[in-house]
């Protein structure tokens, strides 16, 4: 009895269960959840045009519209003028997509690119140093640039800032991919500081390095020397190095390595990096093979100059 | 037995408890529908207004800003801003007259964590908020906007309901009030012949016109209203201090007509003063009227002086006066103009190589131990053209109720400027308290004070009128009661 009583039992309970919960949700797939996608606004020409450059060829999405969600909350941003995106995006992608992908293939970028552009009108103050933010990069899958109300294609210095910061955030991208040889770590350490924004540019020649940002941390440093050589030449680099040796040759100085011989090893480090790790090389090479740095340097000749 | 009823037991909560399908709501829709309903119930209010809307948005820094927006079922929105009324507007885009040239630029609405309005991409509405500096100007221009924080306004509102047709707003980031009202056919027309713009312009043109110190009277106490077509200060006096309520406002442009020559003013929330809630300012019988929340309404008058107490003195409402012959011509009168000001100065051009008094500043601070000690900062200019000053440090005390003041003593500041320059301007330094000197020759310490016949003056301390053509400034008053007529007028500052 109590055998068939437990059988019982079991076989109500599987009813029970079996029978339980044949829920069918009635789901509307087009309607999308609010604020998660379901952002939705009338195309228009802007739109159009990211998608037919940007979003298909690449899967970049390039946010102009403003999505405090994408941003700091706690800082004071605003979005960026309408008529203003399609000319930034355009030098974005001739003088940073265009040459890579001639020297590295249309796979490169598509591997390696980050996946989201967010676009901002304004720069970002920083109250505690003073220092204003113009481009930031989030593990390789989003480039944030700032102050882009300000662009005028035919101001080049401000074009070369602009680029210099796309330029940057993507060094970011692909050391975070592979990784830079740690003899570069090691080339100038005593001259990283954190509050590298009390330190003059004319320090930074002394302890060799491009800018004195560059002294924040060896990544920075690396994106820094990478994105410096590309977007203000060779012959900007050159330069550089040549104030770094006069001031090596001036003994009142008291330096305690050369500079110069610094910034050099860091560049044949870049050099050999973009070559074994990605194949690209960073000059034009004698058998009339154009570099990188040269791709770059005509990009933004082009884009200064309306052609 | 047991173990049957049991069983059946079982089996009953089994069959009874097993599935109710239906999905129980308090309301009739899911979260999701009712957040989709509720904005496209906006974007239908916003898209369907015929005359498009009046937006203003009060900003922390520098009050109301009023535009005439219309949106449009394709997420685009323009916008005229009275903003070049008060800034010079310095956008990148090179055009300043926002109150003219209509510009179109992309809006929508979300759901965060209320359904909201944003201002998506760049127009008008950004300038206010934008924190951005060029070429060492402030955007939206000539000053006031922080860098870092603009005019501390908002672009990205969260819908806090309609009432009466308005539609009322909260910025997310500064909590800044804003409000759309419908605009009526006049209103746009207006709005779109530039009308944004002269309503400020006229009146501020009516303000200077027809107000020294405007002034109304709530619950029987005197409220000093310091008006501007952006934002109000009202004053008012307690026992022992002076209350101070500011507030943003709005102008609207339709309520000017020909029997009202200027335009209602609106507050974004009702203000309290002095226990009582005012929702606008109206013209109506020939004059401008605060109205309260019950519809109640308080005249304003002009008087020539503010209606409360001068509070002069370390920690008050006022620490300074500046005083010169020309920001204060017409105020500064006889005897002090004749006797003391022009003497000092006809003295020292003519005493000491042409050098001439350029302005005196009369501070009322406290030294390092606390005691009251007043400096008095002349500063004049040599033959050369350069400026220098000359201090000297008064004691003083106050009255009881603080409306006197006493100067009982004097020092140089240890400089050879007024060590100088005493010599030639005693009637100026001397009207506030008498020293004379024993020995008077060399550095400030070797000269000796006659201390028994030092006479120290008292004053009365009140407001004066501003009689300077053109000025605005608040001007007070140090007035000898030995002598009453002879004041020393001041521009009163805060800091």
């Amino acid at each position: 009895m109590k055998k068939i009583n437990l059988y019982i039992l079991v076989a109500l309970l599987s009813i029970g269960f079996l029978a339980s919960c044949n829920k069918e949700d009635d789901l509307d797939m087009n309607h999308e959840i609010l604020g998660l996608g379901g952002d939705i606004w009338e195309k228009t020409e802007i739109d159009y045009w990211i998608y037919d450059n940007y979003t298909k060829p690449y899967n970049i999405d390039i946010k102009y519209k403003w999505d405090q969600y994408e941003l700091d909350y706690n800082r004071m941003l605003v979005p960026m003028e309408e008529e203003k995106v399609i000319p930034i995006m355009n030098a974005v992608k001739k003088v940073w997509i265009d040459p890579y992908e001639a020297l590295a293939g249309a796979n490169f970028i598509k591997a390696l690119s980050p996946k989201k552009f967010v676009l901002v009108g304004s720069a970002k103050y920083n109250p505690s140093n003073g220092t204003i933010t113009l481009g930031e990069a989030e593990g390789g899958r989003k480039i944030v640039l700032y102050r882009l109300n300000w662009f005028d294609p035919s101001d080049k210095a401000l074009v070369q800032r602009i680029m210099k910061t796309v330029h940057h955030e993507f060094g970011h991208t692909m050391h975070q991919r592979t990784m830079f040889s740690q003899e570069f770590t090691e080339l100038t350490a005593e001259g990283y500081t954190s509050s590298w924004t009390n330190t003059d540019d004319t320090e930074a020649i002394q302890l060799g390095f491009v800018s004195t940002y560059a002294r924040n941390n060896y990544d920075e440093d690396f994106v820094e020397t990478l994105s410096f050589i590309l977007v203000y030449g060779r012959t900007w680099f050159d330069n550089r190095v040549a104030l770094a040796q006069a001031a090596w040759d001036d003994p009142s100085l008291n330096l305690k390595y050369n500079p110069a011989e610094k910034l050099r090893q860091k560049e044949t480090i870049i050099k050999d990096y973009l070559k074994t790790v990605w194949g690209i090389e960073l000059y034009d090479l004698d058998d009339g093979t154009i570099g990188l740095e040269t791709k770059v340097q005509q990009a933004i000749v082009e884009v200064t100059s309306g052609l | 037995m047991k173990t049957k009823i049991l069983t059946l037991l079982l089996a009953a909560s089994v069959l009874f408890t097993a599935c109710d399908l239906k999905e129980d709501y308090t309301f009739d829709e899911t979260p999701d529908e009712r957040l989709i309903r509720v904005l496209e119930e906006y974007s239908e209010t916003l898209t369907s207004a015929p005359n498009g809307w009046m937006l203003s948005v009060n900003t922390e820094i520098s009050g109301g800003f009023t535009h005439w927006v219309t949106f449009d079922k394709s997420n685009r929105v323009v916008m005229l801003s009275d903003l070049d009324a008060t800034w010079i507007v310095n956008p990148s885009w090179g055009d300043q007259s926002t109150s003219v040239k209509p510009i179109e630029s992309s809006y929508r609405l979300k759901a965060m964590q209320l359904p909201s309005l944003i201002f998506d991409t760049y127009t008008y509405i950004h300038l206010l908020a934008d924190p951005q500096a060029k070429d060492n100007e402030y955007r939206p221009g000539n000053g006031g906007a922080v860098n870092g924080e603009g005019l501390k306004s908002d672009f990205e509102f969260y819908f806090q309901g309609i009432d009466n047709g308005k539609v009322y707003l909260r910025g997310r980031y500064y909590n800044t009030l804003a409000v759309l009202t419908p605009a009526t056919p006049e209103e746009a027309q207006a709005a779109l012949s530039g009308d944004l713009k002269t309503v400020h312009e006229d009146f501020s043109a009516y303000l200077d016109a027809n107000f020294v110190n405007a002034v109304a009277t709530v619950n029987d106490q005197p409220i000093w209203l310091r008006l501007g077509s952006r934002s109000m200060t009202c004053l008012f006096s307690s026992d022992t201090r002076t209350e101070q309520v500011s507030a943003g406002l709005y102008l609207d442009m339709l309520s000017q007509t020909s029997s009202a020559p200027t335009s209602n003013m609106y507050f974004f929330e009702p203000i309290e003063i002095n226990g009582v809630k005012f929702t606008q300012i109206r013209w109506q019988d020939n004059g401008y009227h605060l109205v309260d929340i019950e519809g109640k309404t308080y005249p304003i008058t002009d008087a020539a002086t503010p209606p409360i107490k001068l509070r002069l003195g370390p920690g008050k409402d006022y620490i300074r006066m500046r005083t010169n012959d020309v920001e204060l011509a017409g105020t500064m009168k006889d005897p002090f103009l004749t006797n003391v000001y022009v003497a000092a100065y006809n003295s020292l051009f003519a005493g000491n190589g042409g050098r001439k008094i350029q302005k005196i500043e009369f501070t009322f601070g406290t030294n390092a131990l606390g005691l009251p000690v007043a400096i008095l900062e002349m500063t004049y200019q040599n033959s050369a053209g350069t400026n220098y000053i000359a201090k000297w440090w008064y004691k003083y005390e106050f009255n009881s109720d603080g409306s006197e003041i006493t100067f009982t003593d004097r020092d140089q500041s240890g400089s050879s400027n007024e060590n100088g320059r005493e010599e030639f301007v005693r009637m100026l330094v001397d009207y506030f308290c008498y020293v004379p000197y024993t020995s008077s020759s060399g550095a400030y310490v070797n000269w000796v004070k006659d201390v028994d016949n030092i006479q120290p003056y008292t004053f009365k301390i009140d407001w004066i009128k501003n009689e300077t053509l053109g000025s605005s400034e608040i001007v007070g008053g140090l007035e000898r009661t030995d002598d009453p007529g002879n004041i020393f007028p001041g521009i009163l500052l805060t800091k």
